[in-house]
């Protein structure tokens, strides 16, 4: 009977130590619309007007949130596609939207809402595009010249574009 | 029957209901009820059940005993408008504890005009720091009604000054001022002291309107609006009037095609069969009530977007009687509910039953009747 007893004790403690905790991932959007195709300036028309349907701070946190996710996939994929000018425009408006957060969350904050789950769902989107500007900078390489038919050489240093573009998402 | 006994036994059962509404309060809300009210309908439920059913029933013999009196012109319009009057005094009072949809327009009120957020966008929850959060059942949703409903909803807002109880009795008085609005439409329409009682004294719509401060009575007054204004022939008027009706709760979109046939009838300067119109207009409003269940659910409420045409309808139509018999089985669902405190279970067959078997009741009667 002992011997069942110290089995069972056993088996729940087992239970404990295999239990792990299950968090869901900040997860980015697909890529919508991309440059070259017919409804990317209206997409790029919508993302403009939709600034007006989310008002109000919590709204307006979100709204750019969204666009900088938005964006960051954009790049991500023009970065695997070796498009290297426009990858780095859209990574430009990734940068710019993620800049303006932590500006919104304190006048959040100061409007006397509570930010505590805006502030984890920041941290979490800053952690998520760092590690994929990571995934991207290994590959591609450091530096670049982006040559044009009829226009002037683009020198592209990535190095710097993604020093940056980090920095912008360090909390 | 002494109409003044009469009065005074509906006056009773409106203020038992009115009382026995105070036991649903919800424990977590910043909101005092008594004690025993509250056991009563937590602990002891079968007896809760029975007194729902019982009080329901009896209202609803009394509003039919007193259609019968005004029918038979035993009673007048002026004894009907104290009659509502006193109803609507004795309702203003109870608690919207049989449905908490009013402490859901609160909240988009309050996200809206408090927290100047877009609440089509945020939710409730979206502000943690919310005290309505711990008593709300939908806190995880955006604002379900249309954007006339929730510009008119700033008036009962602002001038419940940020008191949960104060804000609940604007909301309700809000809804009584449609009530009445809804009232002189019929009486201008039909000039009969039955319509309008009918209406107004059907236990649904007092409950559902004075009770719970349901906003379906704004979207019907707009409708009723918009057919008066195309009667008076000022259309521009008439199609704001269709049109803030739809943005209010977006069901009157179905009475377009019967909108757009009068609109065209008036303006060729054909005579109007209103009585027609009216029973078209049930109808149509009877089809989106039916198809309610693919959004959510048949809810008593709905009752309003047909009823609020059937009223102006002939006394003791099939469509009255068909009404009637959903005005009595409607509000009995809420009764498993009360006996069960769960929507799981047999309630859902239960709904169900009460809400399609007093209308075929009805039905068969009348039928029977007419074959006599």
């Amino acid at each position: 009977m002992k011997k069942q007893y110290f089995l069972y004790i056993l088996l729940v403690f087992a239970a404990f130590l295999w239990t792990t905790t299950v968090r869901a991932e900040y997860v980015l959007p697909y890529p919508g619309s991309m440059p070259g195709s017919k409804f990317y300036l209206l997409s790029r028309i919508a993302d403009s007007l939709k600034r007006y349907w989310y008002w109000g701070s919590i709204a307006s946190l979100q709204y750019h949130l969204q666009l900088s996710d938005k964006y960051l996939v954009e790049a991500k994929t023009l970065f695997e596609y070796q498009q290297y000018v426009l990858a780095v425009d859209a990574l430009t408006r990734s940068n710019e939207q993620f800049t303006v957060l932590p500006g919104l969350l304190h006048e959040i904050e100061k409007e006397g809402k509570n930010v505590s789950k805006l502030r984890q769902k920041i941290s979490e989107a800053s952690e998520k595009h760092l590690k994929t500007l990571d995934g991207i900078q290994t590959e591609v390489p450091a530096q670049y010249v982006w040559k044009p038919e009829k226009l002037e050489p683009v020198f592209l240093d990535f190095t710097k574009i993604f020093f940056e573009a980090k920095q912008k998402r360090i909390l | 029957m002494n109409i003044i006994v009469l009065s005074v036994f509906y006056s009773l059962v409106l203020i038992l209901v009115g009382i026995f509404s105070w036991g649903f309060v919800d424990a977590n809300m910043p909101i005092r009820t008594v004690p025993l009210l509250y056991e009563f309908v937590v602990l002891l439920r079968p007896w809760a059940a029975v007194s729902y059913v019982a009080l329901q029933a009896l209202l609803f013999v009394g509003y039919i005993l007193f259609l019968y009196q005004i029918y038979r012109k035993r009673m007048l319009l002026k004894h009907v408008i104290v009659l509502m009057s006193v109803s609507a005094a004795i309702l203003l009072f109870s608690f919207p504890g049989f449905s908490y949809d009013v402490f859901n327009y609160i909240a988009t009120a309050k996200i809206t005009f408090l927290y100047r957020e877009n609440p089509y966008l945020i939710m409730p929850i979206d502000i943690p720091n919310e005290p309505m959060l711990r008593f709300l059942h939908a806190s995880n949703k955006v604002a379900l009604y249309g954007p006339v409903w929730i510009a008119l909803t700033g008036v009962p807002y602002i001038l419940g000054f940020n008191n949960l109880l104060l804000t609940i009795g604007m909301f309700k008085l809000f809804a009584a001022a449609f009530y009445v609005g809804v009232l002189s439409l019929v009486w201008k329409r039909s000039k009969s002291a039955f319509s309008v009682a009918f209406f107004g004294l059907n236990p649904l719509v007092l409950i559902e309107t004075l009770g719970s401060g349901h906003n379906d009575i704004v979207m019907m007054f707009f409708a009723l609006l918009s057919f008066e204004l195309i009667a008076r022939k000022r259309w521009y008027w008439s199609l704001v009037a269709l049109l803030a009706s739809i943005l209010i709760k977006f069901a009157t979109v179905f009475l377009l095609p019967v909108y757009v046939v009068t609109f065209a009838m008036v303006v060729q300067g054909k005579p109007i069969r209103w009585e027609s119109v009216w029973r078209w207009c049930a109808i149509v409003m009877y089809m989106i009530f039916f198809l309610s269940p693919i959004r959510e659910e048949i809810y008593a409420w709905y009752l309003l977007w047909p009823l609020t045409f059937v009223a102006l309808g002939s006394p003791w139509s099939w469509l009255q009687i068909t009404t009637l018999g959903f005005a009595f089985g409607l509000p009995l669902r809420f009764a498993p509910f009360v006996y069960h405190r769960n929507w799981g279970g047999v309630t859902p067959l239960t709904k169900k039953l009460v809400t399609f078997i007093p209308p075929a009741v009805f039905m068969g009667l009348y039928a029977a009747h007419k074959k006599k």
